[in-house]
């Protein structure tokens, strides 16, 4: 397992998507930023209404709505809550795994490992690493962002940003759990990939969550991936604060053992 | 405080792993041990980076890369044996054959023509046979080692002259006059007589058996190079002319031990010389035999 | 730990649906043999050669690797295989490759990458990526993988597809090496006669899933020769005969009173020489078969030579 984890890792940081992927992400959280500071401040503010913008609040209403507003918000806003982070990693995910069936170097990978763990652990190894690199990459390039621009936006406490970046880990690592399994079953980029845009951006949920609300059932979802991770808070809370590394790790664990019976009931 | 305890717990789990790991790492080289012991060539693998484990897989690696390197050198050279002895008695038992049928009819037959014809024959058999097993008796000692032989300053034109000689009626049997040039006649060099002698008679015995007719033999220096005319020369491997027991032409015709050329390498090699052969203007072989120069 | 045969099936059976793709295949490959596995196209190689690899799972019967079960993960170690086509990631280098599935077989260091590499004359490549090679760099590339960690058997299935001839010498020269010198036993399938003819010292012929037949490479030669036998029981008179009266005559006594005569047809003028001059001739056959006729009549069914 260890060795096929090294095997991924090399393959990830020499391939160009990991790097696309990220610099997607960055991007957009860069124009998150930029967007809410440009409302935010007055000075700016009054910039773009003379260029002819329409703003649907009045400028009383967005002072006191984002007087509070910490760096984790806009880092909610951006990438986390939306499902981009979660769709853009699945995306990614599901290139990866996939290029091991479509190339058929899986063959040389199992020839030489029968235990089909060994090939989903490594798997979701690497995803954990890469998941964590783009949290910690995307959050730290916001929190450049608020520096440079003098502390705009209020700091969250050290104990927020490590709980919220540590649960939204665990959510989008059993998001990418569940494109592995996706790509074990069908084995085609193109299904893994419509798989990350249809079930991480949580539009599948959304879909499911209203039909199923017409009978009153609705908050079942409540429970799915995608809604744990957009209603994550942004501090420690208790309880409730437990709920995403539950929902996260069960949900991980469920697509990962899943995946390794796929894959070793199918021939390669 | 709580977050001591994580801490520690962090730490107790990781170390944990480690324990697990390396222990696992052990077995895993345990069975590829086995495997090894069975026979196999793998090189080892690993499941962990730490440099303890590595450098002892190195080590490892190294340590059976050699002992299979002696193993497959043995059992090389059984092969080649066999492979020797089997080519021997396959060589033997056909001229045994016809020597013994030749036997057969001379001994129905009445005419003193006939009688006389068939002694001959079975005579000149029975010498092939002679020859064939006195190059195997040398071939045998030159190649055990026990071979250590007087290397003097000798004179070369004398000996190869000798050897002229003594093979001339061959020569006139198949019509052929030999084209020798010697730069220097008066030239010495560090031998033995009865080596140089042989791997002369040795050469010339090749051109006049496997060629096609003509021989031509040329000195330069310390150099002497035996050339005569082949029929097919694209068949003809020079490097491995002096391979035991090689066969250009896979019917091989001719009854000879195979081991003309092969004796003519060692002996070279006892006296501290070199033979090389090639194939010269894509129709003659060429044999080139050095030795080593006599202190002056 | 019976290690005599690099790999051995029982009873061995794939069947996708309603057909069985192999059946009942009984093979034995000898380690340190050169095993040539011939079928036409679609009769269930591949399928075979995958499931020795452990890619595929038999429906019914066992493989073992070297004693071992196919699922034993040491034994696996012991194998290199090239199927179908060489699985390589296209948009990396020849080297890149190497290196991750070094990586993934736990290989502790890189160097045997290189001379590998060497070995298959890959190493000029430098930077080109795996789309842009030939098909023939291909297979060779393929068969360079498959040499990683140096395995003891090699399994590869029709590694000479596509390639010119020049590499299919190439690639013909490096495996007789490694198995003559390296040792290295390897089970390998093709449709093609010809290439195989040169190179195996052991043949398995498989027709519609089923093994027909298994055969060493002498016992073959023995069957195709192209020569005439006789039977005598005077071997040596009748040597000495075949001199007296065909001076430029070719034969090898071939038992006790056994000769074979090379490159001779008059076989009816022979005989009656020889009988003129007292020798009993037992049998006077002539034994003439060319190995592709042999090859395609057990293939077309012809049972008389199983």
């Amino acid at each position: 397992m260890l060795n096929l984890l090294r095997t991924d890792l090399y393959r990830v940081f020499r391939s160009k998507s990991f790097y696309i992927c990220f610099g997607i992400l960055v991007f957009i959280n860069i124009v998150t930023f930029g967007i809410l500071f440009i409302i935010t401040n007055p000075s700016t503010r009054d910039l773009i209404l003379q260029f002819g913008a329409e703003l649907s609040a009045d400028a009383s209403d967005i002072e006191s709505s984002l007087a509070n507003t910490t760096i984790l918000e806009i880092f909610r806003q951006g990438t986390v809550s939306g499902g981009f982070l979660s769709v853009t990693t699945g995306v990614f995910g599901a290139l990866f795994i996939c290029m091991d069936f479509e190339s058929g170097f899986i063959k040389n990978i199992m020839a030489a490992h029968e235990n089909k763990w060994d090939y989903v652990l490594g798997k979701t190894g690497t995803f954990c690493i890469v998941n964590f690199l783009y949290l910690l990459g995307t959050f730290l390039v916001t929190l450049l962002l608020n520096i440079i621009s003098g502390g705009f936006f209020a700091y969250s406490g050290l104990e927020d940003i490590l709980y919220y970046l540590f649960s939204a880990w665990f959510i989008v690592n059993a998001f990418s759990a569940l494109i592995m399994l996706i790509c074990m079953i069908t084995r085609s980029k193109a299904a893994g990939v419509a798989g990350a845009i249809c079930l991480n951006s949580g539009l599948v949920v959304m879909i499911l969550s209203s039909v199923f609300g017409l009978f009153g059932l609705g908050w079942i979802f409540d429970y799915s991936l995608y809604l744990t991770l957009a209603s994550l808070p942004s501090a420690f809370q208790g309880e409730y604060g437990l709920r995403p590394f539950i929902t996260g790790s069960a949900f991980f664990v469920l697509y990962t053992v899943i995946s390794e019976i796929v894959l070793a009931k199918k021939d390669i | 405080m709580k977050f001591l305890i994580a801490v520690l717990l962090i730490v107790t789990a990781v170390l944990s792993a480690l324990i697990i790991l390396y222990i696992r790492e052990v077995k895993h080289l345990y069975k590829q041990l086995d495997q090894l012991e069975a026979g196999s060539h793998i090189e080892l693998t690993s499941n962990t980076r730490n440099r303890a484990f590595l450098r002892l897989y190195t080590k490892l690696n190294h340590i059976f890369a050699d002992v299979s390197g002696e193993k497959q050198k043995y059992l090389r050279s059984q092969t080649e044996l066999k492979q020797s002895i089997s080519n021997i008695a396959h060589d033997i038992r056909t001229p045994l054959t016809s020597a013994s049928g030749y036997l057969q009819m001379l001994q129905d037959c009445t005419e003193s023509e006939k009688q006389l014809r068939y002694e001959r024959i079975i005579e000149r058999r029975i010498a092939e046979l002679k020859d064939m097993l006195e190059e195997l008796f040398l071939y045998t000692k030159l190649t055990s080692g026990e071979f250590s032989p007087d290397c003097r300053r000798t004179a070369v034109f004398p000996i190869l002259s000798d050897c002229m000689i003594g093979l001339f009626h061959v020569f006139e049997e198949k019509q052929i006059e030999p084209d020798i040039r010697f730069e220097n006649e008066e030239i010495c060099v560090f031998a033995a007589e009865e080596i140089l002698g042989r791997i002369f008679r040795n050469l010339i015995n090749n051109a006049l058996i496997h060629g096609l007719g003509g021989l031509s033999i040329v000195q330069k220096g310390t150099a002497f190079t035996f050339s005569n005319p082949v029929q097919n020369a694209s068949v003809i491997d020079p490097d491995r002319i002096f391979d035991r027991f090689y066969k250009a032409d896979p019917a091989r015709q001719k009854h000879s031990s195979g081991l003309g050329l092969a004796i003519v390498k060692e002996l070279c090699g006892k006296i501290g010389g070199t033979a090389e052969a090639a194939i010269v203007d894509g129709q003659f072989l060429a044999i080139t035999v050095r030795f080593q120069p006599a202190d002056e | 730990m019976n290690t005599e045969y690099a790999v051995r099936t029982k009873n061995l059976s794939k069947i996708y649906g309603a057909k069985a793709a192999v059946s009942h295949l009984n093979m034995e490959v000898r380690a340190g043999d050169i095993y040539g596995f011939i079928g036409r196209n679609g009769s269930g190689k591949s399928t075979t050669l995958k499931m020795c690899c452990g890619l595929v799972h038999p429906t019914e019967g066992e493989i073992s690797l070297y004693g071992l079960p196919v699922k034993n993960q040491t034994a696996r170690r012991r194998v290199g295989m090239l199927i179908e086509d060489a699985g390589l990631y296209p948009h990396m280098t020849a080297r890149d490759n190497m290196i991750l599935k070094a990586k993934c077989l736990g290989l502790t260091d890189e160097k045997s990458v290189d001379k590998i590499l060497e070995l298959m004359n890959l190493s000029h490549t430098g930077k080109k990526k795996i789309r842009q090679f030939s098909m023939g760099m291909k297979q060779r590339q393929g068969i360079a993988m498959a040499l990683l960690g140096n395995p003891d058997l090699l399994i590869l299935d029709e590694p000479i597809n596509g390639l010119d001839p020049e590499g299919i010498r190439e690639v013909r020269e490096s495996l007789i090496r490694l198995n003559e010198e390296a040792g290295k036993t390897i089970l390998i399938s093709s449709h093609i006669l010809g290439e195989l003819s040169k190179l195996a010292t052991c043949y398995g012929i498989i027709k519609e899933g089923e093994l027909i037949q298994q055969i060493s490479r002498e016992k073959l030669e023995e069957k195709c020769k192209d020569y005439l036998e006789l039977q005598v029981d005077n071997a040596d008179r009748t040597a000495a005969l075949l001199s007296e009266h065909y001076p430029k005559i070719h034969y090898e006594v071939s038992g006790r009173n056994q000769l074979q005569v090379f490159d001779f047809t008059e076989s009816g003028l022979l005989t009656a020489m020889l009988v003129q001059n007292g020798i009993l001739v037992h049998s006077c056959s002539l034994h003439r078969m060319d190995l592709e006729q042999y090859f395609l009549e057990l293939m077309e069914g012809g049972a008389q030579y199983a």
